[in-house]
């Protein structure tokens, strides 16, 4: 295996004028496969930002829940069964449900109510929320925002007031990294997130679970999704996977970016297939020698598929410094870019494998070697 | 010309072979019931005008090309009776082939060409495929080329290191297409008798095919093919000349 890269290094760094083109356009492709998909991933987090920084393991809601900020009302009667679950440590309400924000200047926003219990060791309440803002939201109406939304609901600071169905809500705090792509994210108490949401006394949007071990949580997921049908129970890594795909893949504006992401994977398969392709055209008389000679097509196959691998793993080399280079820019102009490392691993097994199937279409020359090449 | 071999079994022989390319009205027949043998120990020159069918007949004889008919032996057995899969595997232990134009890898250098040879067609170690390199190189006095490529090499050095490619595998076949070709006459005689050497000392035989009628010195058996059909200096075919010496009866 070693002789077959060792051969394939020497030919490409010989001939790297020639193969350049394939190593950028690989390397194209895993950037625009990265940058689109994290690009993605950022502008979705909205949809699992809340189970993502709230402090359970386990979150229930109402029945086919598709993504964590598109969930039903359900009874704060089945908190009792959730706490009583053997290994669950502790059990809250949590509320969260879309309405509209009324601004100052009449104009209506859609925003996300996020209601939650605020005493030291609440599941619900975001880290975000200090001790100070945790103090100040117990004022009825009281809501905190996240600063870079402030425009969006036409208010400029602490301390302006604005309208959710008829009820003051006063800004008493602001926080970052809550900036939604769908609607301001509003963070108030239990009680303040009843009012605005006009739910009843015993309606919540979720119930929120901490286990003494966390990774006993999945079957108590189980156990809640067996005995109780009517509802949905999902762990916090479940329904934060849930709510970002659902956005996704059913929004155009996910589908848009996954076929843009697509559409440079497929040019640059083209190029690189082009690109492997010439290059052992041009090295045709010496592999029909080869052939002459008794080698195995298989054998001269595997220098191709080699010179193949190389191209897709010096295009990812080159890709992946850019990729966080760009991200880099991205954060500066409060774009956000997530890469996490299962994106990494998937954007280069994608595009080895785009790198491979390129060889793999130049093989289609060596299974057409004919003696009349050398004969001439 | 040395005289032809009297005795012995051919180590290559072909019966009545004849190649037509194309069908009807447009058909070729490129050569037509052609017989020869060849010895161990002995080079084989086969001369013609151009579109005479030399390299066809060096191609079948080499089992490149399928012969329209007739019968090719190679080492006791048919080599166009054997599988397409046998025939490759054949040519891998037997044969060695030298074609116009050298043909090398322009990335790897004198002997990479040699050892990849080795390491991909019989799977050899790298250690003992250097082993056997450098023995050749040193033979075919390419001991100090050895780490250059062919574009650092000389037209007499690139086909030296062409050759020591087709004798690497220590062949008993070796065909040579115009091996003389793109080179003077002292590059090219200094190929062509290495080539005739090392079939000697192996017991290999050498089949050539040329322009260059200065080659007749190294050869045993020097044909010519016209129109087809192979002939000697005195129009004779290589069955009369066999006759000739060990006579019928």
């Amino acid at each position: 295996m070693n002789m077959y890269f060792s051969y394939a290094l020497t030919t490409l760094w010989y001939e790297r004028q020639r193969y350049l083109p394939g190593v950028l356009a690989v390397a194209l492709s895993a950037l625009l496969i990265a940058l689109q998909c994290g690009l993605l991933l950022g502008m979705f987090k909205f949809a699992s930002i809340t189970v993502d920084r709230a402090q359970a393991d386990i979150w229930v809601g109402g029945p086919s829940v598709r993504s964590a900020d598109l969930g039903r009302p359900i009874s704060e009667l089945y908190l009792g069964r959730l706490a009583s679950q053997p290994e669950v440590d502790y059990a809250e309400v949590y509320l969260q449900e879309r309405t509209h924000w009324i601004r100052p200047d009449g104009g209506m926003e859609l925003c996300m109510i996020i209601g939650s219990r605020l005493e030291k060791g609440a599941l619900g309440a975001v880290p975000e929320l200090t001790p100070t803002l945790r103090t100040r939201l117990a004022e009825r109406g009281a809501v905190v925002v996240d600063e870079s939304d402030l425009d969006h609901l036409g208010v400029q600071g602490v301390g302006d007031v604005a309208e959710i169905h008829g009820h003051r809500v006063k800004v008493v705090g602001l926080i970052r990294g809550f900036r939604g792509a769908a609607g301001a994210h509003i963070f108030c108490a239990i009680d303040t997130a009843r009012t605005l949401l006009r739910f009843g006394p015993d309606e919540v949007s979720y119930l929120l679970a901490r286990c003494r071990d966390p990774g006993s949580a999945p079957f108590v997921v189980q156990r809640f999704r067996d005995s109780y049908p009517e509802l949905s129970a999902f762990t916090a890594r479940e329904l934060s996977l849930r709510s970002r795909l659902y956005w996704l893949t059913k929004t155009r504006g996910g589908m848009a970016l996954g076929y843009a992401a697509i559409v440079g994977l497929v040019v640059g398969a083209i190029v690189t297939s082009q690109t492997l392709y010439a290059a052992t055209a041009a090295r045709l008389r010496e592999y029909a020698v080869l052939w002459a000679l008794g080698i195995p097509v298989q054998r001269m196959g595997g220098l191709v598929l080699a010179e193949a691998l190389w191209v897709g793993a010096i295009g990812i080399v080159l890709s992946l410094p850019l990729a966080f280079l760009l991200k880099y820019g991205a954060t500066l102009l409060n774009i956000s870019v997530l890469l996490p490392a299962w994106l990494l691993t998937t954007t280069v097994s994608v595009t080895l494998a785009m790198a491979l199937a390129s060889g793999l279409s130049a093989l289609r020359l060596l299974r057409r070697i004919e003696p009349a090449v050398l004969l001439r | 010309m040395l005289q032809p071999h009297d005795s012995g079994v051919p180590l290559l022989a072909g019966r009545h072979l004849s190649r037509i390319f194309g069908e009807g009205a447009t058909s070729n027949c490129a050569i037509e019931d052609v017989s020869m043998e060849v010895y161990p120990g002995e080079a084989f020159l086969l001369m013609g005008p151009s579109g005479s069918g030399k390299s066809t007949l060096l191609a079948i004889l080499g089992g490149l090309l399928r012969p329209t008919g007739g019968l090719v032996t190679a080492l006791g057995q048919d080599l166009w009776a054997m599988s397409g899969r046998e025939r490759h595997r054949f040519r891998l232990r037997h044969c060695g082939f030298i074609f116009q134009g050298f043909n090398l890898f322009p990335a790897m250098s004198a002997r990479q060409q040699l050892e990849m040879v080795l390491r991909l067609g019989e799977q050899i170690s790298a250690e003992e495929a250097a082993l056997r390199t450098n023995k050749l190189l040193a033979l075919l006095d390419l001991r100090d080329k050895a780490h250059l490529r062919p574009v650092e090499l000389s037209g007499g050095e690139k086909q030296r290191v062409a050759v020591a490619r087709a004798l690497i595998k220590n062949p008993s076949l070796i065909f040579a297409d115009e091996p003389t070709a793109s080179l003077d006459w002292t590059h090219g005689s200094q190929v062509v008798q290495l080539l005739c050497e090392a079939a000697h000392a192996r017991g290999a035989c050498v089949f050539m095919v040329s322009h260059d009628p200065r080659l007749h010195a190294f050869a045993e058996r020097v044909y010519v093919l016209e129109d087809g059909r192979l002939r000697d200096s005195e129009g004779r075919t290589p069955y009369e000349v066999k006759s000739a010496v060990a006579p019928l009866g």
